[in-house]
């Protein structure tokens, strides 16, 4: 029994594109619904090849199940748009607010408040079994590791063999591990997780060049695009909420993806045309093209 | 088009209320409920019924919960939820209202 039930579920998973947390709720109640017809037919005293068949028969098409589930699960609700706004919002409001500017008490305060807030929020969505709001959260998780590559490049020349040699290497295999993980359930999550990447990446990309040479230019430049750095962030803000809101997996990736342009014409308007044309049709496509790998690991890991 | 399973398919939420209504069960339950107050009549296609069931936990007319049974074995029972309650009263109204006028219209004396 266990063999073909294995089969079933599995099937059922695998056309699940869907919150964690329901999919796990609905593989379990399958399994149970499984159990006790299959204990039903074996006390009437069918044999188990027999009983399975019927069992089979009467849950019906494992794909049709999961298709009627995913109109049921395709959207989420205002509440968890919110949420997985959030994130993007406070980083949106840290900026808007210069919180750096005047670390007092209270800046202090709110701010460890922040990141305290931040990994509860994760350790609760985990625990919860990794809905779908959790994932915008989880993305945050995964910036120092691009923000200390960044920042390791641009150390003095006898220093960057660490970057070359050492770093690089440990944070892809880091990255990949945790993008792995994600793809256990659905590449678009991977993908909303790692939305705000290469907008960090560009932005640090801009600032990152003065902070060892000139520290002032660099608090002043940071100041400066500070209220273009927040917009991009509240853009991030609404495509993680839309993101929750629709229905359509098309329209899914297409919130995804498209203002992800519209944020890099916001950078480069911000940048000074720093990076000319074609240095900003690279980062806009490299980016789109980082935003899909989790796509094309998917197919290769199936 | 069958049409005993549209009409099941369209009052496949009053049936399940009304279930549920009387006392919170798991899905298997809720099947063996069905056919044996049908005297066998609704059969679902089974696997069906759980996507129905999150369709009213997501509208809030029902409530799940994983309770251990006596076996061990863990179930997730449905609950009604106040309005889920309203909005079963509702459906019955309508059907109610729906079936007397069917059964005026075919009846062969006309009332």
């Amino acid at each position: 029994m266990t063999g073909r039930l294995n089969t079933y579920l599995e099937t059922v998973r695998a056309s699940l594109k869907l919150d964690p947390a329901a999919k796990q709720v609905v593989l379990r109640e399958l399994r149970a619904h499984f159990e006790d017809r299959w204990a039903e037919l074996k006390r009437q005293g069918i044999p188990d090849e027999v009983a399975v068949d019927r069992v089979m028969r009467s849950l019906g098409s494992p794909r049709v199940v999961a298709q009627q589930l995913l109109e049921v699960y395709g959207h989420g609700t205002w509440r968890q748009a919110m949420v997985a706004a959030m994130p993007h919002l406070i980083v949106a409001w840290l900026l808007a607010i210069r919180a750096w500017q005047e670390i007092n008490w209270l800046s202090g305060t709110l701010l460890a408040l922040t990141i305290l807030g931040m990994v509860t929020v994760v350790i609760y969505g985990w625990w919860q079994g990794k809905p779908t709001w959790v994932f915008p959260w989880l993305g945050y998780y995964t910036i120092p590791v691009i923000a200390a590559g960044v920042l390791i490049v641009s150390l003095p020349d006898r220093l960057n063999w660490i970057a070359g040699f050492v770093y690089i290497p440990l944070a892809i295999c880091a990255l990949y591990y945790i993008v792995r993980q994600t793809l256990r359930e659905d590449w678009l999550l991977a993908t909303l997780m790692l939305l705000p990447m290469p907008i960090v990446f560009t932005w640090i990309l801009l600032l990152g060049s003065t902070i060892y040479t000139d520290s002032d230019l660099f608090v002043w430049q940071f100041s400066t695009k500070a209220p273009a750095m927040a917009l991009s962030f509240l853009a991030l803000a609404v495509m993680s909420a839309t993101f929750i809101r629709v229905r359509q997996r098309r329209v899914k990736i297409a919130a995804l993806l498209t203002p992800e342009i519209g944020i890099f014409i916001l950078l480069a308007l911000t940048s000074e045309n720093s990076f000319g044309f074609l240095g900003w049709l690279l980062l806009t496509s490299g980016s789109l093209a980082f935003l899909l790998i989790p796509r094309l690991l998917e197919h290769r890991l199936k | 088009m069958n049409y005993g399973r549209e009409l099941l398919k369209g009052n496949t939420d009053s049936l399940l209320l009304s279930v549920i209504g009387r006392e919170p069960m798991y899905g298997y339950q809720i099947i063996k409920e069905l056919e044996k107050r049908s005297s066998g009549y609704f059969q679902f296609r089974e696997g069906t019924l759980y996507p129905a069931l999150h369709r009213l936990e997501k509208a809030g007319l029902v409530t799940g919960q994983w309770k251990k049974l006596p076996s061990g074995q863990v179930r997730r029972y449905y609950t009604l939820t106040d309005k889920g309650r309203q909005a079963l009263e509702e459906k019955l109204s309508v059907w109610r209202g729906f079936s007397t006028a069917i059964n005026a219209v075919v009846s062969p004396n006309g009332a």
